[in-house]
């Protein structure tokens, strides 16, 4: 891990050296050892603030959808995990994003750690992260802690992960990790599948109830590359109502699981950053899944692959 | 109670909040809309006149349902006001009929947004809402015995008539008054009724200009700044006010500093997106300033003390 | 000092929700600590020291109605009333109709306070604790509290600026009984500024737990009437003790990481600086923090309409949506995240002093839980609120 972490110290330092990048997009540590959050470096001698761990959960590819860069034309460093990197394989098939700005570090990840798991087991709050080997230590602010296998407390979708590579990048550090062999899974959806369709509108309408509008979930997410403009905010047409309530949540979630689909590989940062923590991958990963099952497409893949909503094939079955 | 126009900053503000009955019993809390104290709430009112003033202008006169709130309706020029369309929402517009005009209130509205679309599509004896009056107008009073240059460019006309009218209607109290209106084409003029007026009258200079030759036009050609500096009003006891598209601003207040007009001379309105109007919903701030309620009107100098972000 | 033996907790609850509808934090089914409404049974959860949200939306709800209109067409198979049998169904519904257009182009009735959630003054008129509408927020914190005390001044007047009705229809019978912190977070920051994890501003009865029980303090006439209720007795001078050293141990847990002096004028001057940009890079423009903010207040107003019935409500907007401040023309004047991202802390800390005389920040910390990428309050007021002189130099300025 801590080799992982040099090799990408050691990149970043190298682009930022060279001027090929403006600055550097890769994790540090967040204001407790709990947290990775996102690292801006601009300067070569900051690279030692970036690390590599279980920890580094955020998606750093939504620091390079439209609007976000600053300046706009900078040109961008980036570290991508095997699912982020598919977030940016999406961007770059529809050219979203200008490849010749980027310059992207993959590393191949064996899974990253649901925080909102190991906060469920305190109360208190949860101040310090270790990982020694497969074993996870957490602390929390009065000094109580717990070990744990990192198994235990990985991302649900980390466990049968598909792509644990990254699909695309420009210089990939740490070693690779075993493909994955089989068909791609789609954890945690059999419960709401059983359930029958007044069971499942019962279910979102609960999950949705309580959604504030806040939109982490669309800006977070790296291929929802309109979020500035977002039709769900549009009052010309007013597709989208602006009142909270069940209905329009609903609709409100709907819009942006229809906008994302076929670019979205359930990397999880919308769920991961609902504030109410609303199961959003119950609807990305359902139409994830629906997709693999009657088109066999899964999204971001391979950049010279074409978007599944833009090609259309005379023998394409949809359902039975 | 009859809305009367005060400004939403008394000189000595109450430093605590309020209670529900303090305002039952009146504490001078300005309040635009129904008079039972909720700001929120539009007067209805009914379109008697449309004016197409240019081909994406029309400027509406409307009537306020309530008789007695018409009778009473009282604004200092230069105040604005929302006027919407019921499920179309509402936009800010500067109230530009005279303040002496008892029967009726004028707003114009160029066809931009969503809101004035749907204004845009009103017959006459349709309904509207009205929220009004709002913000800080001109400082008319202290304005008495000074000289005013008005520079006015398109639909900012429509910011500036009001005060036009009143400061006409009390000549007598004024200096030399100067009209300076341009536009894109001759067809972009607003208010050709008041233009005839204004030219034909001996007590006030008016200029009206168009940005380029025209086929028809005989008056005259070139942009507001240059005009302005041919004009070159001297800065002593004058005040200039200008208002109209960002781009005319910018090179008016440039040309106004090579007349050396001191900033606290120099008056314009801000536009910005604006929802409940009342300095409360938050979208209109520059800096600590609303300007909803402590604009639309700014003198440069005051202008001067704000945080770069127009 | 009054005392609340730990088990007349529900008895005390159940005692004031006879005469108010009482709101307490407690656990929703997925895990999530919110403000809800108590009903005997709900398990109030303290032991999480701050619900999810703030709870302001018990008295500045996120949707709320202004007025109801209904348009009838001049179709009969679409719409078969008359407007007097409109105006009677809508008059039923609790509204009042105020006008009634036909016209050339369409007819209009207009109905105020559709639906009965928009308070009027009728409501609130003389109304106390024991009445109509009347509610008790149990288990807030001092910060939630003090997040209350700052927008009171936004829609209550402050300086003569306008009075809003809904907020303080429902305000004005709401009575806050806050629990005091005993176990500050790492991102609690309440006596950085001017607060205090036993602080009293706009609450009316503050509690302290201890073993066994409650310390009670009435600070309001509203919280010494709670003390009415028969389960509080005396405290027992260890018992008062005992609440003292609670609030010291609190008071010491909470870091103060920034000086409030100068950081206005700090602001001030550095409103044009590029760090604002490298602090809004890991920004990603949501409203997180406004909306679980116990004191950001920013709305917008629409008007929706379907087959011709409209209302125009307010919902919770905040300055991070970049159509926020998008003008007719296509201006924006803050179109760079970054000039969004200064908007909220130049808001809480210089804009709103200036005209309030007070900050809009509590330092309840939620900002910083609860942000997708932890943008830290604490962090842009120590850079952006120092002088410019003292912050590290940039990168391109080397």
């Amino acid at each position: 891990m801590s080799s992982t972490q040099d090799a990408i110290r050691e990149a970043a330092k190298n682009a930022l050296a060279s001027g090929r990048v403006d600055y550097f997009i890769g994790w540090t540590q967040g204001h407790t050892p709990s947290e990775a959050i996102p690292a801006f470096i601009r300067r070569p001698e900051e690279v030692d603030r970036l690390i590599w761990s279980p920890l580094c959960h955020h998606n750093l590819v939504t620091f390079l959808k439209r609007k976000m860069p600053d300046p706009p034309e900078s040109r961008i460093g980036v570290c991508v995990k095997g699912c982020d990197s598919r977030t940016l394989v999406a961007l770059l098939q529809e050219g979203l994003v200008d490849r010749e700005r980027l310059y992207v570090v993959g590393i191949p990840c064996a899974g990253v750690i649901d925080k909102r798991l190991v906060d469920a087991l305190f109360t208190d709050e949860v101040t310090e992260i270790d990982f020694e080997g497969d074993l996870v230590t957490a602390r929390t602010r009065m000094g109580e802690s717990k070990e744990f296998a990192l198994a235990d407390v990985l991302l649900d979708q980390c466990g049968g992960c598909y792509s644990p590579n990254p699909r695309y990048a420009d210089e990939l550090v740490g070693d690779t990790l075993p493909e994955s062999q089989g068909k791609p899974q789609f954890p945690g959806l059999e419960e709401f599948e059983a359930l029958d369709s007044a069971a499942k509108d019962a279910l979102l309408a609960e999950a949705f109830s309580t959604c504030i509008r806040c939109f982490a979930c669309i800006n977070v997410c790296p291929v929802c590359y309109c979020w500035d403009q977002c039709v769900n905010r549009s009052r010309r047409p007013a597709l989208v109502g602006q009142k909270v309530d069940t209905k329009e949540n609903t609709l409100f979630q709907m819009v942006h699981m229809f906008h994302v689909a076929g670019r979205c590989p359930s990397c999880g940062a919308c769920d991961r950053a609902c504030p109410v923590q609303i199961p959003l991958y119950l609807l990305h990963r359902k139409m994830n899944k629906e997709l693999y099952e009657m088109l066999g497409f899964m999204a971001g893949m391979d950049v010279d692959e074409k978007p599944v909503f833009q090609t259309f094939r005379i023998d394409d079955v949809l359902g039975e | 109670m009859p809305n009367t126009g005060d400004m939403p900053v008394p000189e000595s503000p109450a430093k605590t909040r309020l209670t529900f009955s303090e305002v039952q019993v009146g504490a001078g809390i300005p309040r635009a809309g129904k008079a039972a104290g909720n700001p929120y709430l539009p007067e209805i009112a009914t379109i008697v006149e449309i004016i197409q003033e240019t081909p994406n202008i029309k400027s509406f006169r409307v009537r306020f349902d309530d008789d007695l709130l018409q009778a009473a309706f009282a604004f200092k020029p230069g105040q604005v006001g929302q006027l919407g369309v019921l499920g179309m929402g509402e936009a800010t517009f500067a109230i530009n009929s005279s303040p002496s005009e008892r029967s009726y209130v004028q707003f114009s509205v160029m066809q931009a947004g969503e809101v004035t679309i749907g204004l845009h599509c009103l017959n006459e004896g349709d309904k509207v809402g009205v929220r009004a009056p709002m913000g800080r107008g001109f400082p008319v009073e202290e304005w008495k015995g000074r000289n005013l240059v008005y520079i006015m460019g398109g639909i900012g006309a429509a910011a500036l008539r009001a005060t036009i009218l009143y400061t006409l209607e009390h000549r007598e109290d004024y200096g030399s008054i100067t009209i300076l209106y341009g536009a894109r084409t001759p067809v972009d003029l607003t208010y050709q009724y008041d233009i005839a007026e204004w030219e034909s009258r001996r007590d006030i200079d008016a200029v009206i200009t168009v940005d380029a030759p025209f086929p028809g036009w005989e008056g005259r050609v070139g942009m507001v700044p240059m005009v302005l500096e041919e004009l070159a009003p001297k800065p002593e006891n004058t005040i200039a006010v200008c208002c109209g598209p960002p781009i005319m601003i910018k090179f008016t207040l440039q040309a106004l500093q090579r007349l050396e007009f001191p900033n606290e001379q120099v008056y314009t309105t801000l536009e910005k997106r604006m929802k409940c109007g009342i300095g409360i919903c938050g979208r209109c701030n520059v800096g600590s300033k609303y300007v909803c309620v402590d604009g639309p009107v700014f003198s440069l100098a005051e202008l001067k003390e704000l945080p770069d972000e127009l | 000092m009054r005392f609340l033996p730990e088990g007349e907790l529900a008895g005390l609850l159940a005692a004031l929700s006879q005469e108010a509808e009482v709101w307490a934090p407690a656990r929703r089914p997925n895990g999530v600590v919110e403000f809800q409404k108590w009903e005997p049974g709900t398990a109030v959860e303290l032991a999480v020291l701050l619900a999810r949200q703030a709870p302001k939306e018990m008295v500045f709800p996120q949707t709320e109605t202004y007025l109801g209109y209904r348009y009838l067409m001049a179709c009969p198979a679409v719409r078969p009333e008359t407007p007097e049998e409109a105006k009677l169904e809508l008059e039923g519904e609790g509204g009042e109709v105020v006008a009634v257009s036909p016209s050339v182009s369409h007819q209009l009735l207009v109905v105020e306070d559709v639906g009965g959630s928009s308070p009027t003054r009728a409501d609130v008129a003389g109304v106390e604790l024991p009445g109509t509408g009347a509610r008790v927020i149990f288990g807030l914190r001092p910060c939630d509290a003090r997040g209350f005390a700052q927008m009171d001044n936004v829609f209550g007047g402050y300086g003569g600026f306008y009075f809003d009705p809904y907020y303080n229809a429902r305000r004005e019978v709401t009575t806050l009984v806050a629990v005091a912190c005993a176990n500050p977070r790492s991102t609690c920051f309440c006596r950085a500024v001017g607060g205090s994890p036993s602080g009293t501003e706009a609450v009316d009865l503050l509690l302290t737990e201890v073993d066994g029980g409650f310390g009670a303090e009435a600070v309001s006439e509203r919280g010494q009437r709670i003390l009415d209720y028969a389960g509080f007795r005396e405290a027992r001078a260890e018992e008062e003790q005992a609440v003292a050293a609670a609030h010291a141990r609190a008071e010491e847990a909470v870091e103060a990481p920034f000086e409030l002096e100068g950081v206005r004028e700090n602001l001030r001057a550095n409103f044009e600086d590029a760090r604002w940009h490298d602090l809004a890079l890991r920004c990603i423009s949501c409203g997180t923090c406004t909306y679980v903010c116990p004191s950001c207040y920013c709305f917008n107003i629409n008007d929706e309409m379907v087959e011709g019935r409209g209302e125009r409500f307010r919902c919770w907007d905040n300055c991070f949506n970049p159509g926020y401040t998008l003008e007719t023309s296509g201006h924006n004047p803050r179109d760079a995240k970054a000039a969004r991202f200064r908007n909220r802390f130049s808001h809480k800390f210089w804009y709103y002093p200036e005209k309030y005389d007070s900050l809009l920040c509590s330092g309840c910390g939620r900002c910083i839980m609860h942000c997708p990428t932890r943008i830290d309050i604490r962090e842009v007021i120590r850079t952006m609120g120092a002088p410019a002189a003292e912050l590290p130099a940039r990168a391109e300025e080397e």
